[in-house]
């Protein structure tokens, strides 16, 4: 679509509505949010930026190819699963990690969080290889 | 050991492709011959006492479910995996000559091992749940062998029908195991057959033998299953003289000779055995004389010994299994050399009819000689072990228990047509005069004589010294069946007694019927328009209604509109929810809480509402999908309403993209016209609002089931202490029921591949001509 508005106002939302991602994304264990509305979001702003710049501007900008992007998730979901073999325990027990970050002071990580993060590239992933292969037929 | 043995088959075979590569075929096969060789040479050391088991070996493997792999050496699997070793080393030897300089001789060689590895693994397995893995095994490296030549479409057919037909009796197996160990509670074989009465008692001693029946008949070729054998002809000769003679149709009769001890009590075990074997012998001998292919007439003589086989152990006299393990032994020597001397015939000249062969004595002395002696071994002639094995099966027949002169005439029978065809297979085409042949025939490689020499020798000399050479091994076969000790030794000479003068006539008998083969030749194929009564027919008119029943059925369900299916998939779960929620629904009292509605509630409703009959009766694409969208907005207030943040988000996202999504689709469809009749609109409708319905009641019903909390007071407790998260919903969804998440996003990834490969394929006009669309 040929509207420099839309452009234009793409340009500012886009980033914004990442960040938001990957805010919602990261606070999903404790408030509202998670991985699946996380990609959501962040599917809606790229969905945005194909309508206002076409389809193959998308791509490039996305960089990796979708379907790569599609199996890195679903094997950073897979992964958090094995984890716990490493424990003597069944597949996808979670396990919490004591992160001394020094900014952040004692930080709590899962290995939930990396299968949320596979949550949220998948859900990118699919939404966006829908929308742009049916934009470029 | 026994675990070791069956492993280094395997791994020969794995090695076979790449050694094949490197050396040629026939070197290679002379080092693959390495390893059957040393099995043999290890399995002679193991040799023990008659009347007990030689080696048990066992390792848990999967013991929660009872999964071991349980082996065990006795007299009855020491004689088959002899054999098999033993002659195994024998047709690689032949094999690496006959086809070793065909470019794709390597991988016929690693599904001879892995046939040879799978079927020593039957013998030697002591479970059930092992032995029915190494039973399916060989019928798939049959297939495979059989269908080596796979650009022959008759060699295709003949390796699916016997795939198929050994394929239904595998089944039976698996049916008698699971029946096996719900009557004894346990898998292991060799605790099963001491108990045989617990199976008596607990009443599936019917069933189970029935299924035995099924896999054994099969696998065994009796009839009515016999007619895959002669079909599996189309194999290369080394396949067919190894399967198909020596080990793997030996498979059925080794089931029911291991499961006598146990089984030997139920009724229906004796007489069908008895008659089954007994009309397998007779009848398959007599068609074999419609043939003129040497293989072919090898084949029928060898389903008619199987039937002896199996009629022997229906009869169950000591004498009679004595005869079993004797028979088993010489039938392996003289048609493992037969069938390898018709192959080195085929090799020698390009010749396999018999009619149109003669007088090779000259030119192929060696093949002559083992082939003289393996045909007088198989028509029973005195000094060569077939005779002993013969005389057993003779005096086993006269003193039978039951139907005496029906089996006895059975016997002669077929021992005259055996001898018959003995000659007409192993004398006919050396003697006489010199008959053209395609190639002119020298005598071959000692790689491809050397197997029926050695067999021919071998059934001379136990000929002549039965009991120092077999009559161990033979004694410990019929204890392994009999459970009780046994004294009987192979002699030479029994004297003058009914069985000697039952072989002298069958011999007569033979000798006549050789001197008017050709009559009964023509008498044959006269006959043949019978055959479409038979059992082959039968299978391919089974076989050509499964497909018309497939085609129909896949007709009908893949009509090709997306409708169809989506009301196929409607009414499915429309009727099967529906059956169930009749019995148990009580209409919920939905004016509960009437009083409690709030004006807000009322207003997101009548959106809702308005929203969906706008949806139905817009006039254009993008006026129903803005409504559907309304729908879905104001479905998201409600769950804002209710609290459920989480899902609101997700159902305000999906209702978004959906919408895009929806716009990029129907932006490429025709304009808008209406495409459907009144009637397929009500029937729509009438679908659409049982289905919403349904949905309804199902969702009143589920907060409030009897008798059961709710998991959510459980999950809500467990959020922070375990899922260290106070956001519950993400917590199931991520910790609680990752393993469920995970599925959903697997399928999701298949959908977007599925969206990507339809919309990437596009056909292009000249394309959808050419499919007639």
């Amino acid at each position: 679509m040929n509207s420099p508005i839309l452009r234009m106002m793409t340009r500012i939302i886009l980033p914004l509505l990442l960040m938001f991602s990957i805010i919602v994304l990261l606070r999903g264990h404790n408030e509202p949010g998670g991985g699946f509305i996380g990609g959501l979001i962040a599917a809606a702003g790229l969905a945005l930026h194909a309508m206002a710049f076409g389809p193959s501007e998308t791509r490039r900008i996305i960089r990796v190819e979708l379907l790569l992007l599609l199996a890195f998730g679903l094997l950073c979901a897979m992964l958090s699963g094995f984890i716990a073999f490493a424990h003597g325990e069944p597949f996808l027990q979670a396990h919490w990690y004591e992160l001394n970050l020094t900014l952040l002071g004692p930080v709590k990580v899962g290995t939930v969080l990396l299968f949320d993060v596979g949550v949220y590239l998948v859900v990118i992933s699919i939404t966006m290889i829908m929308i742009l292969t049916m934009a470029e037929a | 050991m026994l675990l070791a043995s069956v492993i280094l088959i395997f791994a020969a075979a794995l090695a076979a492709p790449g050694l094949t590569r490197l050396v040629g075929g026939r070197l290679a096969s002379m080092v693959l011959a390495l390893a059957p060789l040393a099995v043999f040479l290890g399995l002679l050391a193991q040799v023990g006492a008659v009347d007990q088991p030689w080696l048990t070996n066992a390792y848990p493997w999967a013991e929660a479910i009872g999964a071991r792999l349980d082996f065990m050496l006795d007299g009855l699997a020491g004689v088959m995996a002899l054999l098999i070793s033993g002659i195994g080393v024998l047709i690689l030897l032949f094999a690496g000559a006959y086809l070793g300089h065909q470019p794709r001789a390597g991988r016929f060689f690693m599904f001879l091992m892995l046939f040879m590895g799978a079927m020593l693994g039957i013998v030697l397995a002591d479970n059930l749940i092992l032995l029915f893995v190494f039973w399916e095994l060989t019928s798939v490296t049959s297939f495979l062998l059989i269908g080596y030549d796979h650009e022959r479409t008759s060699a295709r057919r003949a390796a699916t029908q016997a795939l198929v037909v050994t394929g239904l009796g595998g089944l039976g197996l698996l049916g008698a195991a699971i029946l096996l160990h719900a009557a004894t509670g346990t898998w292991r074989i060799s605790e099963i057959i001491a108990q045989g009465d617990l199976i008596i008692d607990s009443g599936l001693g019917a069933p189970i033998a029935i299924l035995i029946f099924l896999a054994a008949f099969t696998k065994s070729a009796q009839v009515p299953f016999h007619f895959w054998l002669p079909n599996a002809m189309e194999a290369p000769t080394p396949v067919s003289a190894y399967l198909h003679s020596s080990t793997m149709v030996k498979a059925g009769v080794y089931l029911l000779a291991r499961l006598h001890p146990a089984l030997r009590d139920v009724e229906l075990w004796a007489p069908v055995l008895t008659i089954v074997g007994a009309v397998t012998m007779v009848l398959t001998i007599l068609l074999a004389m419609r043939e003129r292919y040497l293989k072919r007439l090898l084949a029928y003589s060898t389903a008619s010994a199987l039937g002896v086989l199996v009629f022997l152990i229906g009869l169950g006299t000591e004498l009679a299994l004595m005869a079993m393990m004797a028979f088993l032994i010489t039938h392996a020597l003289y048609k493992g050399a037969l069938f390898l001397v018709a192959g080195s015939i085929d090799h020698a000249t390009g010749e396999k009819d018999i009619t149109k062969l003669g007088g090779l004595h000259a030119s192929m002395r060696t093949t002559f000689g083992a082939s003289i002696l393996a045909a007088a071994s198989m028509a029973g002639i005195p000094l060569l072990f077939g005779f002993v094995g013969k005389e057993l099966v003779m005096d086993a027949a006269w003193h039978a228990p039951m139907w005496r002169t029906a089996l006895v005439a059975s016997a002669v029978a077929m021992a005259g047509l055996t001898v018959s065809v003995a000659l007409l297979v192993g004398v006919r085409p050396f003697v006489g005069a010199r008959v053209d042949t395609p190639t002119e025939p020298n005598e071959v490689p000692w790689t491809m004589f050397i197997g029926p020499s050695v067999l021919a020798l071998l059934s001379l000399v136990a000929g002549i010294i039965p009991d120092q050479v077999f009559g161990h091994l033979v004694r410990g076969g019929a204890w392994s069946m009999a459970q009780a000790p046994q004294e009987l030794k192979l002699k030479i000479w029994h004297g003058f007694n009914p069985a000697l003068y039952m072989s002298a006539g069958a011999i007569a008998i033979g000798i006549v019927l050789y001197l008017v083969a050709p009559a009964l030749r023509n008498l044959g194929a006269a006959l043949r328009p019978l055959d479409r009564l038979g059992p082959q027919s039968a299978y391919e008119r089974s076989l050509a209604l499964l497909d018309g029943v497939s085609r129909l059925s896949t007709s009908f369900f893949q009509s090709g509109y997306l409708r169809f299916y989506v009301i196929l998939v409607l009414f499915t779960v429309l009727g099967i929810t529906g059956t169930l929620l009749m019995g148990e629904a009580r209409l919920p009292d939905i004016t509960a809480g009437f009083d409690e509605l709030r004006v807000i509630e009322l207003l997101l409703l009548g959106l809702t509402i308005a929203g969906a009959i706008v949806a139905v009766r817009a006039k254009s694409r993008l006026g129903a999908v803005a409504a559907l969208g309304v729908v879905g907005y104001a479905i998201t207030l409600l769950y804002v309403l209710f609290g459920a943040p989480d899902l609101a988000l997700t159902q305000f996202s999906i209702e978004t993209l959906m919408v895009v999504l929806l716009v990029l689709v129907l932006y490429r469809l025709p304009r808008f016209a209406v495409y459907t009749n009144l009637t397929s609109r009500l029937r729509d409708m009438v679908i659409a609002l049982a289905f919403g319905a349904m949905m309804t009641l199902l969702v009143l019903e589920t907060p409030t089931p009897e008798g059961m909390t709710p998991v959510s007071d459980l999950h809500g407790a467990m959020a922070y202490t375990e899922g260290k998260g106070r956001n519950v919903v993400n917590v199931i969804l991520v910790d609680f029921r990752a393993l469920d998440t995970l599925g959903e996003i697997t399928v999701l990834g298949i959908a977007a591949m599925g969206v990507f490969t339809m919309l990437r394929l596009r056909l292009r006009p000249r394309q959808l001509q050419e499919t007639g669309a």
